[in-house]
């Protein structure tokens, strides 16, 4: 499996540049799409789940043309939106089963036979004769992804998939998509929540107000914030200084004061230390230098 | 390709989604539960006519009919909103984003949502067709028509869903708001329903709701291609919508180009729909055409002379769709000059092969309707055989050319389920054939604008055979004789026409009195001979008093040796027309009779029985025999053919009942008349109907009080309105009078025979008729004919007479003054003497009839079915312009009261009623009747007298003009334009509004105006013009309670008017206690009035239900 993107771009009618010519290449496994809200990750996913048409750009998809062989690559298709609350007078199981017909499972027994077992998957036989409408918020989601993993979809785009989840239920679903991940499909988690990247993916991209900020490993992003994380033993005037210059990424009150994280390139006038920098660090550290500068470009 | 499996996934769920919708169970049971109700009602319960509604019951096909029409009107609702609802949820559920990714096409999903939306609906018919089912099957004397099933759900639901369905998908996918959607598509629907339905053939009618569906057990719909063509059109229309709605849908398609691939069949159906409805219309606009060129050519023949046709010998063969006739004819040259140049009419849908005069093949002209023979001359008196050959089938277009097409589209509805129109049928399995459909040659044209010769009747001798498939029977005037399959019919007499019916019949046949009589009947239908099993041996001399009773009442016998009854399909239509008074139901020696009796209430004999127990209960009657009532309904169905009308029709229109006075289309009067006699005349061709009048007003029932009260005016008094404007001459020619006009030429024709009876005295006079008509029997004549032997016998010549009296816009106009009874002596007896003086104002002369009511009359015991009239005196006074007369009369009975009937007149009412009451013996009066003409005319105000009446110009009352637009829209009283209302205590007007009674004062138009009582600020006054300062006393005319009888007058629960009399600077305020007033003046009080005007107002402030405003007068002291 392979989705390469080139030129993408995405103008809405109403003038909103929504994406800028993106260009990305995806390869098997989990591929994280990480921005704040409004960078386009949605758009993009719209995108490549067929229900949006670019405006220019190129997209294939395990060889197909995504504006042209619709019908092959909708076959291929997992899709999990991000709002995903409201259904129609369905059932649980039968919502699953509509999904599964439309999948292409067409006889009946190995449809059954897939939708029990998915329910079970994702928690959610007992509630399978519960209308889908009145399920919690967490089993709605949990259908949501059931859906989009019946019939065995080889690209599964997942929207803010974890939002609403509590953290037990996070790491199941992490865990779930790592274990297909390992198969011939690729995954793509649009997420703002750094740790679902971080815990999963093995190639990530950063998208900030329709463009392309960063792509690679998420390794590799760590690597650039590499020094740029101090850890401050600051007083209470001090606390108030230093969240005026720099991001403050953490803060935990101590006797003396205040133990902050800050990412910066330097810390002039205060004592800290260097500190080894994870995904989010870099995340922040990203977004508040280079992409400062790269938007005022 | 197309995958079904897709397909059937979307419908699946789109049911289950559908199935659980609020909307749709709420609805869906709320049809269930309406109908339960409704069918409850109409097929199970007893509603006093029997069990269930008879109308509905009469024709079982009519059970599904109605059932699917009230659940298409609810389901059409429905599904807007459901099929709305299909791309509302699908923009609004984010879920719809995870199934628009699945790999299906637009198509698919579109026509996975359609079906999945029309196999619910289609459930819901399922259930409610089973319900009217159940009940079909559990209600009494009524079967089950599986088929009807079937074809009431394809006709009716079927192509409404599908089209509702595309219709709302379609707008929805344009619009993309489901309130806006559903406000414009219900305002479609009540637009179709109320605006659009009938125009052009109903096509606007996507329902079925007002296209006529009813099923004959005859020949079953008869127009089924029509319904085809119509249903198949909204089909087209629904799945090109649909197809429509997969291009609009808001999803990428499968493949670049499917979004425009569904563009095509879209296209295709919608050239389709529009093809048939093309279709639809030509037929309906080509029939227009094709009556207008035929009137066209027949006024282009103006001058054409008629042939006499003296003998008619025809030879119909019918097969399948198809008539093969040969008609021989022999005609004459009646005229006194040569005639080279002639035209016979027949149906255009007749084919001519052949047509050889005297023996020889000759070529005519075939135009339209007309064949025209020219090049042949035939010499006065000279006679010639012309032999017809041709083939085809009708066209009914060119039949009741005189109907304008407003009352052709009028739908023939009854309850809720639609009628064909039909005025003949061709089909394999039944024929009827009247003269209207022109099945026979017919010398010379049809209606025309200004031609009138189509309506001169021909008497001629008919002779008929008639071949037809086996297991028919046919029918027709004359004695029937069956050989070989072949029915040949022969007359005695000359017919002015024959009819010819085939069908599918069961005969039943008896002689009464020397008359034969014979029933064809469809042999399912026969519900009477077991329920009048009991009482069979009584039925011929019921039928033979009914028969006599009828003949004295008119005063004519029945002319035919045979009369025939023959049932026919429901749709068979007539309209009342009016040249000519005859209707089409009625034929020589034949009524043709709607099947089962359908709408006939009289026909109903369980319900008839039903009622009478019920009535017969209710006031205590345990006498009546079961088989007594059987006679009575017998008697009842009987007296169906000898009512000149029709039960009124009413109507609730904007909350109020209206009722339109209507004529009974199976009123045997022109068996004895219009098919025996005819009186032509070229230059009056309204002659005969004339003469018609004339001999039928004597069996022609009194108006009825409560429909003047409900009207405001009977339809003789809108008569006489209309003649104080419009000559007769224009009256006839205007078709928005249709409505008055046969009581226009009623009182026409009564004013003229007036004429004529004035030289000739009443008894020698109707001597004079008899033999006249007994002398024209099967012939008929002219007016000069008629006029010439009037001139023999009595000197009088009437021609003279006549063009005045058909162009003239006058009408007499009567006072009428001085009423006094007294009971008188003469010699030993003790006589009631009524005098009373009437001057006729006006310069046309005229005659009123003054009826005296004798006895008790009336009270209980005179229901339906027992028949009599209370014991009445006739007497006729007549006037010549500016006449008076002091008239008369001595009664040995005591009147009750006598009535005035001043016929065509200015007088409205024209009934005056005049209550006789505590007359008192007079021995000093000289007993006397007859008339004395005086000098001196009858006044309404003496010397001193000055009177204001609320039809004069100086009589105000405050307009109001306080409604709103609701109201104006539903509140008929708003709108209407009719110049006197009905007087209603209990749905008065709120504003003031005139209404007539004999009870009111008035010089020729005895009127009052009336209020709903409220606040008092609606004031009514009265200028009274005054001679000289002084003292007056005031007057006000109040007619008294009783004089409409007791119910429905409000001044039985007492109540007060209160007047305020202006006199000289000051006002003051004077009550009158309407308990305590007398019938008339009533004194108000004296009051000092100076100027040239004394003003009075009366509020509408009361405890009574109305005020009524009359008359001041005021009497100087």
């Amino acid at each position: 499996m392979k989705i390469t993107i080139e030129n993408l771009n995405k103008v809405y009618p109403n003038g909103n540049h929504a994406l800028r010519d993106i260009s990305l290449e995806i390869n098997n496994g989990m591929f994280g799409l990480l921005g704040p809200n409004g960078a386009g990750k949605s758009s993009l996913m719209r995108i490549l789940v067929t229900l949006m048409q670019p405006s220019s750009g190129k997209v294939i998809m395990n060889g197909y043309d995504l504006t042209k062989d619709r019908e092959q690559i909708r076959s291929l298709l997992g899709y999990l939106p991000q709002d995903f609350r409201f259904f129609s007078h369905l059932k649980t199981y039968e919502f699953l089963d509509y999904a599964a017909r439309l999948a292409g499972m067409k006889d009946t027994k190995p449809r059954k036979i897939a939708v029990d077992k998915m329910l079970e998957e994702v928690g959610l036989f007992e509630a399978r004769d519960r209308q889908a409408n009145r399920l919690s918020g967490g089993m709605k989601r949990r259908l949501g992804i059931a859906q989009a993993l019946i019939n065995e979809p080889k690209i599964i785009i997942v929207d803010e998939p974890t939002t609403g989840l509590d953290p037990e239920e996070r790491i199941r679903f992490r865990n779930l998509l790592s274990t297909i991940s390992t198969q011939d499909v690729i995954i793509i988690l649009s997420t703002h929540i750094v740790g679902d990247i971080s815990s999963s993916c093995t190639d990530m991209a950063l998208l900030n107000q329709g463009g392309l900020a960063f792509t690679g490993s998420p390794d590799e992003l760590v690597t650039l914030a590499e020094g740029k994380v101090w850890l401050i033993q600051a007083t209470e005037t001090e606390y108030l200084e230093i969240n005026e210059k720099y991001p403050v990424i953490s803060n935990v009150p101590t006797s003396e004061g205040w133990e902050i994280q800050v990412v910066a390139d330097a810390i002039n006038g205060y004592s800290g230390q260097n500190i080894a920098p994870n995904l989010e660090h870099a995340y922040v550290y990203f977004m508040e230098s280079n992409l400062n500068q790269w938007t005022a470009i | 390709m197309i995958s079904i499996h897709n397909i059937t996934s979307i419908a699946k769920y789109e049911i289950t989604t559908l199935l659980r919708s609020w909307f749709f169970r709420i609805f869906a049971i709320l049809a269930i539960v309406v109908l339960f109700f409704f069918n409850m009602a109409t097929l199970i319960f007893d509603g006093g006519g029997g069990p269930g509604n008879v109308n509905i019951k009469v024709l079982p096909s009519i059970i599904p009919y109605v059932n699917l029409l009230i659940l298409n009107t609810v389901q059409a609702i429905i599904a807007i909103f459901l099929a709305s609802d299909f791309l509302k949820r699908d923009k609004k559920l984010d879920t719809t984003d995870v199934i628009y990714i699945r790999s299906m096409s637009n198509g698919e999903y579109v026509a996975g949502k359609t079906i999945g939306n029309l196999v619910v609906f289609i459930i819901l018919n399922l259930i409610i067709l089973s319900e009217a089912l159940i009940f079909n099957m559990i209600a009494e004397n009524v079967t089950v028509n599986w088929m009807a099933y079937l074809e009431y759900f394809l006709i009716i639901s079927l192509p409404t869903l599908l089209f509702i369905l595309g219709l709302s998908f379609f707008v929805m996918s344009i619009l993309r708001n489901q309130a806006i959607t559903f406000i414009l598509l219900l305002g479609y629907v009540a637009v179709t329903i109320f605006y659009l339905n009938t125009k052009y053939y109903y096509l606007f009618d996507y329902m079925a709701y007002s296209m006529p569906l009813l099923k004959s057990d005859f020949m079953g719909f008869g127009n089924l291609q029509a319904i085809m063509i119509h249903r198949g059109m909204y089909a087209c229309f629904g799945v090109a919508f649909i197809f429509l709605t997969i291009s609009l849908l808001k999803r990428l398609p499968q493949s670049p180009f499917s979004n425009k691939v569904t563009l095509f069949p879209a296209l295709i159906f919608f050239a389709v729909g529009i093809w048939l409805g093309q279709k639809h219309i030509s037929t309906f606009i080509r029939n227009q055409e094709l009556r207008e060129n035929i009137r066209t050519l027949n006024d282009a023949n103006l001058e054409t002379p008629r042939l006499k046709i003296e003998s008619y010998q025809i030879e119909l063969d019918h097969k399948g769709n198809n008539l093969d006739v040969t008609a021989k004819l022999k005609v004459s040259n009646s005229h006194l000059q040569a005639v080279s140049h002639f035209v016979f009419s027949l149906n255009p849908g007749f084919t001519v092969q052949k047509v050889s005069m005297n023996g020889k093949e000759t070529s005519v002209k075939r135009e339209l309707h007309l064949i025209n023979f020219s090049g042949t001359t035939l010499e006065p008196g000279e006679s010639a055989e012309l032999e017809f050959t041709y083939s085809g089938s009708l066209n009914e277009a060119v039949s009741y050319l005189d109907v304008d097409d407003k009352t052709l589209q009028k739908a023939f509805q009854s309850f809720m389920f639609k009628i064909d129109k039909r005025s003949g049928i061709v089909s394999p399995d039944f024929v009827l054939l009247t003269r209207e459909c022109n099945w026979y040659p017919i010398a010379g044209t049809s209606f025309g604008n200004q031609s009138k010769q189509w309506m001169q009747k021909q008497f001629s001798s008919f002779d008929i055979s008639v071949k037809t498939k086996s297991g028919l029977t046919a029918i027709s005037q004359g004695t029937p004789e069956q050989k070989d399959g072949t029915f040949h019919f022969t007359n005695k007499t000359n017919l002015s026409q024959i009819s010819l019916v085939i069908g599918n019949y069961a005969h039943k046949v008896d002689t009464i009195d020397g008359l034969e009589f014979n029933l064809y009947h469809h042999p399912g239908h026969d519900y009477f001979t077991k329920f009048f099993e009991p009482v069979k041996d009584t039925i011929p001399d019921l039928i033979a008093t009914a028969l006599k009773d009828y003949e004295r009442k008119i005063d004519m016998y029945y002319p035919f040796q045979r009369f025939t009854l023959v049932e026919v399909p429901a749709q068979f239509y007539s309209y009342p027309r009016t040249l000519i008074g005859e209707r089409e139901q009625v034929q020589p020696e034949t009524v043709l009779f709607p099947e089962k009796g359908l709408l006939i209430q009289e026909a109903d004999f369980a319900g008839s029985l039903k009622r009478m127990e019920r009535w017969g209960s209710r006031g205590g009657d345990v006498q009546t025999t079961p088989e007594e009532k059987k006679i009575m309904a017998f008697n009842s169905f009987l007296s169906l053919f000898t009512q000149a009308s029709a039960r009124p029709d009413f109507n609730r229109s904007q909350g109020e009942v209206q009722v339109e006075e209507k004529a009974n289309p199976l009123y045997a009067f022109p068996l004895f008349y219009n098919h025996a006699y005819f009186v032509q005349s070229d230059h009056w061709p309204i002659t005969d109907r004339i003469f018609e009048s004339y001999l039928k007003q004597s069996s022609q029932s009194g108006t009825m009080g409560f429909m003047r009260d409900m009207q405001g005016m009977t339809e003789n008094e809108q008569a006489n309105l209309a003649l104080l404007d419009f000559s007769f001459a224009e009256l006839l020619n205007d078709t928005t009078k249709a409505k008055i006009i046969d009581n226009v030429i009623l009182q026409k024709g009564q004013s003229l025979f007036s004429i004529i009876k004035r030289r000739t005295g009443d008894d020698a006079f109707d001597d004079f008729m008899f033999n006249f008509l007994k002398s024209i029997k099967f012939k008929g004549t002219t007016i000069e004919d008629f006029n010439s032997r009037i001139q023999t016998q009595f000197g009088a010549d009437l021609l003279p007479f006549m063009d005045k009296w058909f162009n003239s816009k006058n009408l007499p106009g009567y006072l009428i003054g001085g009423v006094d009874a007294v009971n008188v002596l003469d010699g030993d007896r003790l006589k009631t003497m009524v005098k009373f003086k009437i001057t006729n104002t006006e310069t046309t002369e005229g005659i009123v009839i003054v009826q005296f009511r004798l006895g008790s009359g009336g009270g209980p015991g005179r229901g339906r079915f027992m028949g009599g009239d209370a014991e009445t005196i006739d007497k006729l006074v007549s006037l010549d312009g500016k006449q008076t007369k002091e008239v008369s009369f001595l009664l040995d009975g005591t009147p009750r009261g006598l009535t005035i009937n001043t016929l065509a007149s200015r007088n409205i009412p024209s009934e005056l009623r005049i209550q006789l009451e505590n007359i008192a013996e007079d021995t000093k009066a000289t007993p006397f009747e007859g008339e004395k003409i005086s000098d001196v005319p009858v006044r309404l105000a003496e010397e001193g007298e000055f009177i204001c009446d609320d039809e004069d110009s100086t009589f105000k009352f405050s307009q109001t003009t306080e409604y709103s637009l609701l109201q104006k829209i539903l509140l008929k009283e708003v709108q209407t334009k009719e110049r006197f209302v009905g007087f209603n205590t209990w749905r008065a007007p709120r504003t003031w509004r005139a209404t007539t009674n004999s009870g009111f004062y008035g010089e020729f138009i005895r009127s009052a105006h009336y209020i709903r009582s409220g606040d008092g600020n609606k004031k009514a006054s009265w200028n009274i013009p005054i001679k000289g300062d002084g003292t007056y006393e005031v007057f006000s005319h109040i007619m008294k309670a009783g004089q409409r009888g007791p119910r429905r007058d409000n001044q039985d629960t007492g109540g007060e008017y209160t007047y305020t009399v202006y006199h000289n600077g000051e006002k003051e305020d004077v009550m009158i206690d309407l308990k305590t007033i007398d019938n008339g003046w009533n004194s108000l009080g004296s009051f000092y009035f100076s100027g040239d005007s004394a003003r009075v107002e009366l509020g509408n402030k009361s405890a009574a239900q109305v005020v009524v405003a009359d008359a001041i007068k005021l009497v100087k002291q």
